[in-house]
């Protein structure tokens, strides 16, 4: 069996990784950073576990795909109903990020009265968590178990891979990936090829919302999920994505990864840590404050380097530090 | 003397509207001073701070945990848990205030302070992003940085007591011994904050700064290029809209005397400015004010319908506190798409009055004629002070 701490970073690294295509797939489109884009993956967890709880299937696995689904859909949606008509318009881009903001507080309200519903009617998953008054908390839906480890362990990387595998294939050899890759670079000179530029996006959108869906359904697997969800994991999806630079698809893959194991790492280890040198009561503090360790993460790279993870010169990095060593 | 009350039926229950008129007014002062501030830093400079509850909670909450602790220290009252030991605290030292209305003075001059000097500290670090990045860069930052104040509060035990709340020192415990007197108090001290934030808002959107603000947000290139210091004028209006927000926090604890983690959430305080600024009209402090009178207006009818289907024990399926979120959203969007500029929109920069204008037209066509016909200027003349002589040549 593996540290439990190793896994669960690995676990929440590929999740992590996922989110971030679904942000930065959004970004290329529309060049709007989606303040919703975690409302997405919350709306994954909430499809596959409310399939899981009413069709009383065997592994919620099997209702995942329900995730993507749902997910996809409410993104392009969201795309149809408000940043289309904004961008025809010619608003401006503090004016979109608005508009996304509104949609993350319609979000929040749904939820609100999505789990309010479930945990009246169906109390046994969706239960009372008795923290800071009437808090409704998803349950960890159940999992599999290969040699003593959690399946996800095996799962999640499985798909963050063949996620990313799949993107290269679309984004690289197919007539479609290379029309989508067009129609980022420069959407006037794509039209005037004739391609339509409108269905790039809408499939750009759906890609984008059911990675983000996908990512949410594995995540109900892997934890318990308190309302208020999509406000905590929005800080890891931002810094994740700054981090791989937003502007590639493969850069959110490894920026995320990057700050879900980091987090989860570095919040355990510091635990550890504090607790030697302080004592438990001080250690145990630290992890209530993990979020920080993303948003210190995310302040230096903005500060360093502001685009990111693919925009640094690694091979000159590389060299300059082999001649300082020798 | 006490307030009257004015009920009217709903139901089996009834409303008070005099205390739902004091309601309104409360929040339409905190709300006005809040997207006062947004409208300076988005409607003005072009700064999307999505960590607007960032800065009101800092002000709101550190301002009230330290005046707690520093009326614990002057009425040298002692406990190894200062925070955990409230409940007892709190009532010495509102009793306190009570009897010497002074000292409940003095404790809100303390927080104003501390409320706006922690908060501009804090909009002087997040500067140091905000000058560097794009809009959509810094967006992201702020609005992560706010979610991680949020944690940080309801983790952090010697703030707020962590979950549990703090009851801090009502520095105008001393009203309370009329009822009601407490609520007016308390709206005089919040509509005299509004109003001078409204007139300082208003002045520098007409003063030159206002229009370099404007100018920065609309091309920042070209003003740069004309020798403006975009960056210096962004950090200042950053600075001193999150020292205004600070105080906005402050006032708004001393309306309910507790904090707690869920005092300040991210769609109060930072989503509803940004609804009013953009249903008001950005850039135009008069529309702000149209705007949170509307927002207030409609929050408030959406709470008294609230407590009247509920009073009436009119079980509903759904949880009737999110129907707000949802609408509010609704109609932001809505606006957005069908009257993007808002209600009041942004008007021309404001110049000098058109009669005014003409006067001195006037008297340099008078001058004009003059020296054209060869005569020497009357010094004598009135209108030679306020025309130059360099006007001749210009003219």
């Amino acid at each position: 069996m593996i540290d439990p701490v190793i896994s669960n970073s690995i676990i929440y690294g590929s999740l992590v990784g996922l989110m971030c295509v679904g942000l930065t797939a959004t970004y290329l489109t529309t060049k709007v950073p989606n303040f919703a884009a975690s409302d997405f993956v919350v709306v994954g967890i909430y499809a596959s576990a409310a399939a899981y709880i009413l069709w009383g299937v065997s592994s919620p696995y099997l209702t995942t795909p329900l995730s993507v689904i749902f997910g996809g859909g409410v993104a392009v949606v969201m795309y149809l109903l408000t940043l289309r008509p904004l961008i025809r318009r010619g608003s401006t881009l503090v004016v979109l990020m608005i508009a996304t903001l509104a949609v993350d507080i319609i979000f929040i309200g749904i939820f609100e009265i999505f789990v309010d519903y479930m945990g009246s009617k169906y109390g046994r998953i969706l239960n009372n968590r008795g923290y800071g008054g009437q808090f409704y908390s998803l349950q960890q839906l159940p999992d599999f178990k290969i040699f003593g480890n959690p399946g996800l362990l095996l799962i999640a990387p499985l798909v963050l891979v063949l996620v990313t595998v799949g993107l290269y294939f679309l984004l690289n050899k197919s007539k479609f990936g290379i029309a989508m890759r067009a129609a980022i670079e420069n959407s006037n000179l794509a039209k005037i090829v004739g391609i339509n530029v409108e269905r790039v996006y809408i499939v750009s959108w759906f890609l984008a919302g059911g990675i983000a869906g996908l990512a949410g359904g594995l995540t109900a697997i892997w934890t318990g999920t308190p309302e208020g969800t999509s406000s905590l994991i929005i800080v890891d999806i931002f810094a994740g994505s700054v981090l791989g630079g937003l502007g590639s698809i493969y850069g959110a893959i490894i920026g995320g990864l990057i700050i879900g194991a980091s987090e989860t790492y570095l919040a355990v280890q510091l635990d550890r840590l504090f607790s030697a040198l302080y004592g438990p009561s001080v250690g145990s503090q630290v992890l209530d404050f993990q979020k920080g360790i993303p948003l210190a993460i995310m302040i230096v790279v903005l500060l360093v380097a502001p685009q990111g993870l693919i925009s640094v010169n690694w091979r000159k990095i590389g060299t300059r530090l082999i001649t300082r060593l020798r | 003397m006490a307030i009257p009350s004015l009920p009217i039926p709903c139901g089996s229950t009834q409303i008070d509207l005099v205390s739902v008129f004091i309601q309104v007014g409360l929040l339409f002062c905190v709300y006005l001073i809040v997207s006062l501030t947004v409208n300076l830093e988005f409607g003005y400079t072009g700064i999307p701070n999505f960590g607007k509850v960032l800065f009101v909670s800092v002000g709101g909450l550190v301002a009230g945990s330290l005046s707690y602790r520093l009326a614990v220290y002057l009425l040298n009252l002692h406990s190894n848990d200062v925070i955990g030991s409230q409940p007892q605290f709190s009532t010495i030292i509102n009793q306190y205030i009570f009897s010497h209305s002074y000292f409940g003075v003095e404790l809100l001059l303390f927080s104003l302070a501390i409320g706006a000097s922690v908060a501009a500290v804090v909009g002087y670090l997040a500067s140091f992003p905000a000058i560097r990045l794009r809009e959509d860069y810094l967006g992201m930052l702020l609005l992560a940085a706010g979610q991680f104040f949020a944690i940080f509060v309801t983790a952090y035990y010697p703030l707020t007591g962590g979950t549990e709340g703090l009851t801090i020192p009502d520095p105008v415990a001393w009203a309370t011994q009329t009822l009601g007197l407490r609520d007016i108090v308390v709206l005089g001290i919040l509509a005299v904050g509004a109003a001078g934030v409204y007139l300082y808002a208003e002045r520098v959107a007409r003063s030159p700064l206002g229009r370099m603000m404007r100018a920065i947000r609309d091309n920042e290139v070209s003003s740069e290029a004309i020798g403006k210091d975009t960056v210096g004028v962004r950090r200042n209006v950053l600075i001193v809209a999150s020292a205004l927000s600070g105080i906005a926090g402050v006032l708004f604890v001393l309306w309910s005397p507790a904090i707690s983690p869920t005092t300040f959430l991210r769609t109060e305080w930072t989503f509803y400015p940004y609804v009013i600024v953009i249903l008001g009209g950005a850039a135009n402090n008069l529309g702000v004010g149209v705007g949170t009178a509307l927002f207030v207006g409609i929050t408030t009818t959406i709470d008294e319908a609230r407590t009247c289907v509920l009073g009436n024990g009119i079980a509903l399926p759904v949880d009737i506190n999110a129907l707000e979120p949802i609408l509010i959203g609704a109609l932001l969007l809505v606006v957005l798409l069908w009257r993007p500029k808002g209600l009041v929109q942004e008007k021309p920069t404001s110049t000098i009055k058109k009669s005014k204008l003409e006067s001195i037209m006037e008297k340099v066509n008078r001058r004009l004629a003059q020296l054209n016909a060869g005569l020497q200027p009357e010094s004598t003349e009135e209108g030679d002070k306020t025309i130059p002589n360099s006007t001749d040549s210009g003219g």
